[in-house]
């Protein structure tokens, strides 16, 4: 999509085909989303906007021989631009200059949603409005004559239902005939008259900024410029002093007689209503943007080629002044009260809308944002949530893993035994088997959270839990709407970043990002489990009635406390430096609530997922591999090979089990010297007691042998030495290369920090108490507290940082969150291991 | 239930009264915002703006308001509220 706005094309046939594109804009949930799934039957691809995290949707249709392109904009209440997502918009209609613009008006709220209709006139873009929800305002009881208010805005208006598909058939039609003559269109739409008082100073800036617009006729067809007539349906006075500017205007004399130009709006625009520019090159609007003193209104400017920027300040910073110290009010405040007279001005001719009382959403709002209630009931909702996804997403994981499992145990076998075959299975079963499971393995999880989301968002719910949590998060400097990922990130911190796009202010959004690890996820249970089981007493501290509490569940319930305090804290810190600046105020819209159509639940969550897998997943699995080569590379050398073969045919001998074809090939499954970890343990032993059943014994001092065969790969492997050299920084906080090795792992994922502590102490899989012994009698019960605390704090996982710079849209972000927490988590592990041994 | 601290009691005469003050229910009018630019012009464009009718749906005691603007409803955090001014419609 170029600025190549249409195209015609041939078909083989020799019927000509155009390809229109069709952008949709409208307030949020208003109905976008669901006229796009309607429009293309759900085949849109989302992607971002080039340079923000902005999601952008666009998709293919037809209607007739027309090939249409759909693009869903971002939802924005007004073109003056305060969020990301409303300067994607602008831009989008702006400098993509799409062949129709389908604004997307929720006709249940209509002086509200015309608002932005209004900007829109005045930007002039071919303009189709979609009434949508007119099945809400129908049963409400809203009725609208269409023709007359179609005629005042000068725009066809065609009733929609999005999320049942109605009026589909007839919004294309109507966004075809549009774009198949855009200069009469334009013609036809009318802008807001600004009054007596703005409109000269809008008028002015407008001839102003034509003049010194040197393309002004770049691109103008000559039919175009045959179109700028005096428009005969024109002039519809909607306010009263629609006649008295005319009237001003004519005897005040402020023709913009320098614009000299075949463009037609400012040639005529002392004595014509005013009508669009047909070259769209958006004078008037700048002129607006000027006078509000829009902060980009330059940056537009300059884009569009327009020179003498800075004159043109200055003439609107004296329109600005002039208006101010006559009307005793800004000048854009002035503006939008135009807009909302015009609006006033034409739905008190055309809309009839019966006094609504308190409605359901109101009622129902009683009771759910209640100042007692509203967090109860938050906690239930999200209980619900988690229940589903975890319950229904966990077995699924699990099969999954299973199969994965399963996959590497075939491949195995499978695949000779030689030396290079031997590295080959490794890296299929160990490397990308394990990383693609490491992936998939959050699928299920990922898929039914973003079910989940989409439900709240489309239900309305989303807007009054923050609105519920609102108080409390503000407190900590963040927005109400940071609780939900925060609180998804017990589970796993991964969909946990991806939900902070729920959040719009930037700085909030970053600063969630980077505590969300702190959130203890479900991957660092077992970790938990392991070192408080083995490194302290299951003492019973106090005796609550029947219940004792324990020490360990004690330490476990204040780890997840101090992961709560600490991304407090942090955030707190965050706010105050990095992301200073005030504290975004809620202003927020609570849309009705709305039962949330299937479709639109299904299309939602298919879509977030499916990004996630194409965009993390292959980095992920990426890093995965490259973790698998630090841990097989470099291998152990051929003599001390040699040595455990030798000792496994000793055991062989010993026991008298056939090994037919000499020792190594026969018995690879025992002996397969893989680098990978436990699932290699538990397979090698079950494998061991398949084919050696003779005894447990033998058995059972093969799986020894292996198991101390991995410990000494892993100790000779890249990741190995990694650990031996990071032991002098970890010993201030009590820790040896076996832990520093076994944290290397967990970056992989948090809970391989188990299996690699497995290995480095040469224990099988299945023998989780005797690690347990063995790390008892290695390390204090302060080590032990030094160590979860850097299993808390320290180095977020692979996935965790790749989606946290897909999300921020940059790796800068990512770097920062593992620099912080990593250093955070070392001072406070020191610092506790030093001032405990002091202490003790 | 309703409890109210002595400085959520609305204004006896609604002069110079902020909509933090205003009660649950109550029909009021605006009659003047007083915040930075920025966010006034947002609050106009979202439908606040001087001269339009208001009504509280829902306050909650030192957090956020709702607000009933013809069909649409907004959240206002506690200091925006402050920063309007109303009186009684
Ligand atoms: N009753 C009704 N609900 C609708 C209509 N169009 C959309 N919705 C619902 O309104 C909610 C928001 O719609 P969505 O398409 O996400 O709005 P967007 O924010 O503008 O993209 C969803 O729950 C939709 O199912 C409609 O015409 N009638
Ligand atoms: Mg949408």
């Amino acid at each position: 999509m170029s600025g190549v706005s249409e195209m015609t094309q041939k078909t083989d046939d020799g019927s000509p085909r155009r390809r229109v594109v069709v952008a949709l804009i409208g307030n949020p949930n208003s109905g976008k989303t669901s006229l796009f799934n309607a429009i293309t039957g759900g085949r849109g691809h989302v992607g971002n906007w080039p340079g923000v995290t902005v999601e952008r949707k666009v998709g293919p249709a037809r209607r007739g021989d027309v090939r249409l392109e759909v693009v869903d904009l971002p939802g924005t209440y007004s073109l003056t631009t305060f969020s990301p997502e409303e300067i994607v918009a602008r831009n989008f209609l702006m400098f993509e200059r799409p062949d129709v613009v389908i604004n997307v008006v929720d006709c249940s709220n209509l002086e509200r949603n015309l608002y932005l209709t209004t900007q829109l006139l005045t930007l002039g873009v071919p303009l189709v409005l979609a009434f949508n929800m007119s099945d809400v305002a129908e049963t409400s009881g809203v009725r609208i004559d269409d023709a007359t208010l179609s005629a005042l805005l000068g725009a066809p208006i065609v009733h929609t239902v999005g999320s049942r598909g109605r009026g589909i058939e007839e919004l294309l039609d109507a966004a075809v005939a549009v774009a198949g003559d855009i200069p009469a269109a334009l013609a036809r739409q009318h802008s807001v008259d600004f009054g007596v008082e703005l409109e000269p100073h809008v008028r002015e800036l407008t001839a102003a900024i034509a003049q010194r617009d040197a393309q002004r006729d770049a691109g103008v067809s000559p039919a175009c410029r045959e179109s700028i007539l005096p428009s005969p349906d024109g002039g519809v006075d909607l306010t009263s002093s629609t006649g008295k500017a005319h009237g001003t205007h004519n005897a005040g004399g402020t023709p913009p007689s320098r614009c000299d130009a075949t463009c037609g709006q400012c040639k005529h625009a002392a004595n014509l209503p005013i009508t669009a520019d047909p070259c769209r090159r958006h004078h008037r609007w700048l002129a607006t943007k000027l006078l509000e003193d829009d902060a980009d209104a330059g940056e537009l400017l300059a884009r569009l080629g327009v020179g003498e920027v800075d004159a043109l300040r200055t003439e609107a910073a004296k329109a600005r002044t002039h208006v101010e110290r006559t009307m005793g009010r800004p000048a854009e405040m002035l503006l939008a009260d135009r807009r909302y007279g015009f609006i006033h001005g034409a739905c008190s001719q055309t809309v009839v809308r019966p006094d609504a009382g308190a409605t359901v959403s109101d009622r129902i709002d009683r009771i759910v944002t209640h100042r007692w209630l509203g967090v109860p009931i938050f906690a239930a909702v999200m209980f619900v949530v988690f229940q589903m996804t975890f319950m229904l997403g966990g077995p699924l994981a699990q099969k999954l893993d299973a199969g994965k499992g399963w996959l590497a145990g075939q491949v195995r076998p499978a695949v000779g035994d030689s030396g290079a075959w031997e590295l080959f299975r490794s890296l299929l079963a160990d490397g990308i088997i394990e990383g693609v499971g490491a992936v998939v393995a959050f699928v299920p999880l990922i898929f039914l959270l973003y079910m989940g989301i989409a439900i709240l968002e489309d239900s309305g719910y989303m807007a009054r839990a923050a609105y519920v949590l609102d108080r409390t998060m503000s407190r900590v400097g963040l927005h109400g709407k940071s609780f939900i990922p925060m609180l998804i990130g017990f589970g796993c911190t991964v969909p946990g970043v991806l939900a902070t796009r729920i959040i719009e202010s930037r700085r909030d959004r970053l600063t969630t990002m980077l505590v969300l690890p702190l959130m203890s996820c479900g991957a660092r249970l077992p970790v938990y489990v392991l070192l408080l089981g083995a490194l302290f007493p299951n003492r019973t501290l106090v005796q609550l009635g029947p219940v004792p509490v324990g020490l360990q569940a004690t330490m476990l319930f204040g780890l997840y406390g101090l992961g709560i305090v600490l991304a407090v804290a942090c955030s707190l810190v965050l706010r105050a430096t990095v992301f200073r600046g005030p504290a975004t105020p809620l202003v927020m819209e609570l849309p009705p609530y709305r039962r949330p159509a299937a479709t639109g639940v299904v299309i939602h969550m298919w879509e977030r997922g499916w990004e996630y897998l194409k965009k993390a997943g292959t980095v992920i699995l990426g890093i995965v591999v490259i973790l698998w080569a630090a841990k097989t590379w470099p291998g152990l050398p051929p003599e001390q090979l040699a040595a455990f073969e030798e000792r496994r045919a000793a055991v062989h001998r010993s026991t008298g089990v056939p090994c037919d074809a000499g020792i190594l090939p026969a018995c690879p499954e025992g002996v397969s010297p893989s680098a990978g970890g436990e699932a290699d343990v538990t397979y090698s032993i079950n494998q061991a007691h398949g084919t050696h059943n003779a005894g447990g014994t033998p058995a059972s001092r093969l799986a020894a042998i292996d198991a101390q065969q991995h410990r000494a790969q892993l100790e000779h492997s890249a990741v190995g030495r990694l650990g031996r050299a990071m032991e002098p920084v970890m010993a201030p906080a009590g820790m040896d290369w076996k832990v520093a090795t076994a944290m290397l792992g967990a970056f992989a994922a948090k809970e391989v920090f188990v299996s690699q502590m497995g290995v480095v102490y040469a224990v099988g899989d299945g023998e989780r108490t005797t690690l347990r012994q063995k790390l008892a009698a290695d390390y204090t019960p302060l080590q032990g507290l030094a160590m979860l605390l850097m299993v808390l704090i320290a180095s977020p996982c692979v996935a965790t940082l790749v989606v946290t710079a897909r999300e921020s849209g940059s790796w800068k972000w990512a770097a920062a969150q593992w620099l912080y927490l990593t250093a955070l988590a070392w001072l406070l592990a020191v610092g506790v291991y030093q001032v405990g041994r002091w202490i003790v | 239930m309703r409890l109210f601290r002595a400085k959520d009691k609305p204004a006896g005469d609604g002069v110079g009264m902020t909509l933090a003050q205003a009660l649950t229910g109550q029909a009021l009018v605006v009659s003047a915002i007083r915040d930075d630019r920025r966010v006034q012009h947002r609050l106009a464009e979202l439908g606040m703006r001087p001269g339009v009718r208001i009504k509280v749906v829902s306050h909650d005691m030192g957090g956020p308001f709702i607000i009933a603007i013809g069909d649409s409803r907004l959240a206002l955090g506690r200091e925006t509220a402050e920063s309007i001014v109303v009186c009684p419609a």
